[in-house]
């Protein structure tokens, strides 16, 4: 008769148990994967801003984990057209800026890096060479080598050096 | 009975699982415990007085690049042949050693992963010497430039020693044996005898020869020499961009070492920080140098990279300390004001002035171009990412500029050679057309030449140290002109006198 009850009320707390873990887990992984924030304020402060910075979305679905995205070239420098690591696919990059101009940050989870509008709507100029360039929002981006960037990322998914160990040792260095 | 003998053994069993189980425990967090007592701890040596917290202090560089302390005293001695001709101990490639020290100044020790690491701080660039007569004991002043400090001469040794057969566990260890038996000191410790021989000797030298690939590109360019340096082109190698690709125009960037100063007015006057101006913040710029001694984002010790810049912010330019004729420097105030002072501010201590700390362009000043040339768009925009994921402490002050920005004079006497390339040996020579100054001229050489300020540069040879002939002919060592800063508005047009005068008045900054 002991034995029954022991038997009925053992099997509620392992239930019990599953439901609170499932829960905590359940918590630390929105926290780490799901959980939006909103991008920083100088993003959405001007139009301007919002065309070259703001997110347009693109990061749940294709976006790079910025640390991962932050160590390719440097990893993988042979992959890109020239030297200048990202400034080598002929982006707009503002002096002053994280990230190229279309490149946009957000935190889902962890921060990751995906594409707005402006990567191939921001035209630039030089009045001369030994002026610094100008970008023009909404422009079209004659500079930037879209393709290159795309075999990039391609490229350094195929290397055989792209892998977990490679990868985080990289990131902690930086 | 029977029953109560049965269910004893098995808890005897248990228990004894039990009692083992405590045990090993109790063991492993005790061999834990003295493990990270030995190779846990992270302690630098640190300084009560400022100045010696500058020459000798932690900065954190030895985390990422530490040598061994005992593996630093034993190479010289080893692999002597390789050092520069005829040349003995750390000495022959420029360091500065003070009495009574192990470590030359610019060097810091720290206590890390169970050692005593040894690497570099900012005074290994910044602390240099000063004779009054080839018989006079120097006189070391910090944050001057590091007018003897051959840097390539110590990246040629260090490749050279990791190259050689002699780099080995064996070697190195019986050459330490030597040193410390010499020294009266008993043989190293068992775990750091096994750590030496079956790990660091191994591992120090795979990274320097991946360093020696990563920056073999610096054979190309012409010899820097002592007191010199290429300041950017070594970020593209720590970026990793492919050197083999980047344009024949920026590959020389070869600058003289700057002092540093006064740091604090070119803070609150908001003046272009590097020789071209390329980022006006203080606190930026001082990260950024401190990357030049190893020291990285995660491994930077921010406490005592803050005491140093706190009081480089406050310390005065160090006085002449040789004779000054008051009268003829009196006479040399009225062509300072009217020619200098736009540019170069009111005196050695008041910075203000119209165009103080601005960036002129290179066509107006005409000074060699190699060095604005090798800071290009590309690493500017690439610097935003250092310090990335550290808050307030990401790079966001780097600017290509066109020009090359003009600096105050404090203690201008100590920062001989002079132009942004060390091209012009003294402050008399600087007054004199391109053409009227010296082609050829020696650096390296601590006496000090008071006629004519500057150092001393006609000495080739003494006691049997060789000093590095500087050739300012652009053809043959491009990056090296001396051409530039002539003119009338630059004061070459003005009588004997009147040079001399100015000079005098120079020695007051």
């Amino acid at each position: 008769m002991a034995d029954v009850q022991k038997k009925k009320s053992g099997w509620k707390i392992c239930l019990l148990v599953i439901v609170v873990l499932a829960a905590v887990g359940g918590a630390i992984g929105w926290y780490k994967f799901f959980r939006e924030e909103p991008q920083p304020d100088w993003v959405t402060a001007t139009p301007d801003m919002r065309f070259k910075y703001g997110s347009i979305g693109a990061e749940n679905d294709a976006g790079i984990p910025y640390w991962i995205f932050f160590v390719l070239p440097r990893m993988f420098p042979e992959k890109l057209p020239g030297p200048g690591g990202y400034a080598s696919l002929g982006v707009a990059w503002e002096q002053g800026q994280e990230l190229p101009v279309g490149f946009t940050k957000k935190v889902i989870g962890f921060p990751r890096v995906a594409n707005n509008c402006a990567s191939c709507h921001t035209a630039t100029y030089r009045k001369s060479a030994t002026e610094n360039p100008v970008f023009v929002p909404t422009g079209p981006s004659h500079t930037l080598n879209l393709q290159a960037f795309f075999r990039f990322v391609v490229d350094c998914a195929k290397d055989p050096r792209f892998n977990a160990d490679e990868i985080m040792s990289e990131i902690a260095l930086v | 009975m029977a029953e109560k003998s049965q269910m004893s053994s098995a808890q005897r069993v248990l228990c004894r699982i039990g009692v083992f189980s405590v045990a090993a425990l109790v063991v492993i967090v005790l061999v834990g415990a003295v493990l990270l007592g030995r190779f846990g701890a992270d302690r630098p040596v640190d300084y009560q007085d400022e100045v010696e917290h500058f020459k000798y202090g932690s900065l954190g560089s030895e985390h990422q690049f530490g040598v061994p302390y005992w593996i630093w005293r034993a190479l010289p001695e080893l692999f002597q042949d390789k050092l520069p001709e005829g040349g003995k101990g750390w000495q022959s490639v420029g360091f500065v050693f003070e009495k009574g020290k192990d470590l030359p100044v610019g060097m810091s020790k720290r206590r890390y992963l169970g050692f005593d690491l040894v690497w570099l701080n900012c005074a290994f660039c910044h602390a240099g010497t000063v004779r009054e007569t080839a018989q006079s004991e120097p006189k070391v002043y910090a944050a001057m430039p590091a007018n003897t400090f051959d840097f390539r001469a110590f990246m040629r040794f260090l490749f050279a020693t990791g190259e050689d057969r002699r780099f080995t566990p064996q070697d190195i260890l019986l050459q330490i044996d030597t040193i410390r038996k010499r020294e009266g000191l008993g043989k190293l410790s068992l775990i750091d005898r096994l750590v030496l021989r079956f790990y660091a000797v191994y591992y120090m030298r795979e990274r320097l020869l991946t360093l020696r690939d990563r920056l073999d590109f610096i054979k190309k360019e012409p010899e820097w020499g002592p007191g010199r340096v290429d300041t950017f082109n070594p970020l593209k190698a720590y970026f990793n961009f492919p050197i083999d690709k980047l344009s024949k125009e920026e590959l020389i960037g070869t600058t003289d070492f700057p002092s540093i100063w006064y740091q604090g007015q070119r803070e609150t006057l908001k003046m272009n920080l590097h020789w071209d101006g390329n980022n006006v913040s203080l606190e930026e710029r001082n990260r950024s140098a401190a990357m030049g001694t190893g020291v990285t984002p995660p491994t930077a010790d921010r406490p005592r990279m803050k005491r140093v810049a706190d009081w480089l912010r406050q310390l005065a330019a160090p006085p002449y300390p040789f004779k000054i004729d008051k009268d003829l420097a009196a006479q040399g105030a009225p062509p300072y004001k009217k020619y200098c002072a736009e540019c170069h501010g009111a005196n050695g201590k008041d910075f203000r002035g119209e165009y103080v700390g601005k960036v002129v362009p290179i066509d107006d000043i005409g000074t060699d171009r190699h060095r604005l040339d090798s800071y290009t768009y590309e690493v500017a925009v690439n610097q935003n990412l250092i310090f990335a994921g550290y808050g307030e402490e990401r790079f966001s002050h780097f600017r290509k500029t066109f020009g090359y920005a003009n600096s105050p004079l404090d203690g201008i006497w100590l920062r001989a050679p002079y132009l942004h390339n060390g091209s012009v040996p003294t402050l008399r020579d600087l007054l004199e057309p391109k053409a009227k100054r010296p082609q050829t001229f020696y650096r390296g050489y601590d006496v000090y030449d008071q006629k004519k300020v500057g150092f001393a540069s006609d000495v080739k040879e003494e006691k049997g140290r060789k000093y590095f002939l500087y050739d300012t002919d652009e053809e043959k060592q491009p990056g090296n002109s001396n051409k530039g800063h002539e003119g009338k508005r630059f004061g070459t047009e003005l009588s004997a006198a009147e040079k001399d005068a100015l000079v005098e008045y120079l020695k007051t900054f």
